[in-house]
């Protein structure tokens, strides 16, 4: 896109300008995909945060040949493991039951959507880590297949496997519900 | 693939979310710093600035104006546009002056639980007591709790944790008022005016002739309002008599055209108190975990120290005294958690050494300044073999004890 290329280069050159309209591009598209992996606003939240606060400083550092908006994506779904594998690691994370950080934001004031928005979040939140990431990636981060197999180290058949199975799944815990 | 499947694909590309004007300014914020460091630049954001990157976005420019035109709606009569429409915008707002008790209860589809809010109201409208039921759907994190808001406490029991938990009231309650707010009809009824104005939306106004049928206000999308934040129509049910709204349904709009509800909130006034034990914690079993942050002194006092320095040193302390054992004292820097609990939940750790403690990362909430510390400490396993464990872990002001910071999570 001729758009993101002219932002790359303004970006490296050091526009606080390109910045801001990479942000305002695809802030919200990276916090419907880092939702949609996670069904958390506030984990969603911190990810969407450190991944373009990472780009931030990479500054003229940063090169890049390729897609921009599936290189955010990319960095949002690697964080976003990170987020759920510490969850797992830990069995289940000590402020998991800490009842003094309560998740009491109002709902429509720090991450905005519709309930339809919310329902399909339960849901994908419902599918195996594998499946769920699979079809986050390819239909909200716009990765295609392929781009999926490499970032998840598996063939090509296993991530259209983890997308066919996946919608099967969605489809039945959707049904009636929409 | 199967038409199903193409329409499940639609759906999940439909689905979005978008920051609010606080995940915008925390983030944005800490973008614009990150690069200014970066670029070695010392300017620091103005005030004005700030407000001129806030404005530029059109959601929080609608926020603003919605609330710099509470007052001039107020004495407008909007929807009032033939003689034989009776009812005005002030005519419900004016009738929930006089509500003393209320009762609500909000139900979201595909969910069988309601949340549900019990509120007692002064002369003046102040709230003098609060009890909120929330599932656990609504919140993965906390699980199922039961909040009660009274006699300048709050106590929430969290239900699938086996904590009862007592703050002082002042930033709960203004949480707790927040969740009650977005319900508010007369919240509705302003945004209803505000999104109309933009193009957003239309407004109906039903009203039957028979006094026992209640009028109908109905807000409904435009083409232009396509992905604004609400739902795609919104319909407010109100009493011909008493002029307060009785329920407040949300609908999606369907691939045939038409509209499926996906919320509804249910209103309920009495005349008569409530019964006293809706306030208390009579029924919560003995074997919770009880912490009460109002009658010991948690946290690590603030002292000279700035923000950013009190926040490393709470972690410094915590691990220092998860490395002596000091259960007590790491419970005590956690918020008043029970020794007892810190020993269970961590006690089969070795803590041997801290290994480093980054710089704190500020994020700032509508409470104050909240800081993520970046950490890294080493342990020992079972086998007695040493490894690093990394941890971001969050660091806020003690609930109503400024000058107090502890830690709130990420350990």
């Amino acid at each position: 896109m001729l758009e993101d290329e002219l932002l790359k280069l303004r970006f490296r050159a050091g526009s606080i300008e390109a910045l801001q309209r990479i942000y305002e591009k695809y802030r919200d598209s990276l916090l419907t995909l880092a939702m949609a992996l996670l069904n958390d606003a506030a984990t969603a939240e911190d990810v969407v945060h450190d991944v373009f606060v990472s780009f931030a400083q990479s500054g003229n550092k940063f090169s890049l040949h390729g897609n921009l908006r599936a290189f955010l994506a990319t960095c949002v779904a690697n964080r976003a493991r990170d987020q759920i594998r510490a969850r797992k690691r830990h069995g289940q994370a000590l402020d998991d039951q800490t009842p003094l950080e309560s998740d009491f934001d109002p709902p429509d004031e720090r991450v905005l959507s519709d309930e339809r928005s919310r329902l399909v979040a339960r849901a994908l939140a419902r599918l195996p880590e594998e499946q769920r990431e699979t079809i986050a990636l390819h239909l909200k981060g716009q990765l295609k297949l392929r781009e999926i197999a490499r970032l998840q180290k598996v063939p090509l058949t296993t991530i259209r496997g983890r997308y066919r199975h996946g919608i099967e799944r969605l489809r039945s815990l959707l049904n009636g519900k929409l | 693939m199967r038409p199903a499947d193409k329409e499940i694909e639609r759906v999940i590309q439909d689905m979005a979310f978008q920051a609010g004007p606080e995940t915008n300014q925390r983030v944005w914020g800490d973008m614009r710093k990150a690069h200014e460091q970066t670029h070695a630049k010392t300017a620091t954001p103005t005030g004005s600035r700030l407000r001129r990157q806030i404005m530029r976005n059109p959601r929080i420019r609608w926020a603003a104006a919605a609330l710099i035109a509470v007052a001039a709606l107020l004495s407008i009569s909007l929807w009032d546009k033939s003689a034989s429409t009776a009812y005005a915008l002030e005519q419900t707002i004016e009738a929930s002056r006089s509500i003393r008790y209320l009762e609500m209860r909000d139900f979201q589809a595909g969910m069988d639980e309601p949340k549900k809010f019990w509120l007692e109201f002064d002369d003046a409208g102040q709230i003098l007591k609060m009890r909120v039921e929330m599932p656990a759907w609504d919140s993965p994190h906390d699980g199922p709790k039961v909040s009660i808001l009274q006699g300048g406490k709050a106590t929430v029991w969290f239900k699938a944790k086996k904590a009862l938990t007592t703050i002082k009231e002042e930033s709960f309650a203004n949480r707790m008022m927040e969740v009650v707010r977005m319900l508010d009809p007369q919240l509705f009824l302003r945004h209803f005016s505000e999104w109309e104005k933009a193009g957003l939306a239309q407004i109906q106004i039903d009203q039957p002739a028979d006094q026992a049928e209640p009028i109908t206000v109905t807000c409904t999308k435009t083409p232009q309002g396509r992905n604004a934040g609400f739902s795609d129509r919104i319909v407010l049910l109100v009493d011909q008599a008493t002029k307060l709204v009785a329920t407040i349904e949300k609908y999606q709009a369907t691939s045939g055209g038409g509209y499926e509800l996906s919320a509804r909130t249910e209103f309920y006034t009495y005349n008569e108190p409530f019964a006293p034990g809706l306030f208390t914690f009579d029924d919560v079993p003995a074997d919770v975990m009880r912490v009460d942050q109002t009658t010991q002194e948690v946290g690590l006092d603030q002292g000279d120290l700035s923000d950013q320095q009190v926040a490393v040193q709470v972690v410094r302390e915590f691990f220092e005294a998860m490395s002596a054992k000091d259960y007590a004292k790491a419970g005590r820097l956690m918020g008043g958690m029970p020794a007892t609990w810190i020993a269970e939940k961590l006690g089969q750790i070795e803590f041997v050494r801290i290994v480093s403690i980054g710089e704190p990362q500020s994020n700032p909430t509508p409470r104050g300044t909240d800081f993520t510390v970046p950490c890294e400490v080493e342990i020992q396993g079972n086998g007695g073999q040493s490894m690093h464990d990394s941890s971001r872990v969050r660091v806020r002001q003690v609930p109503n004890q400024p000058g107090r910071w502890m830690i709130s999570g990420g350990i």
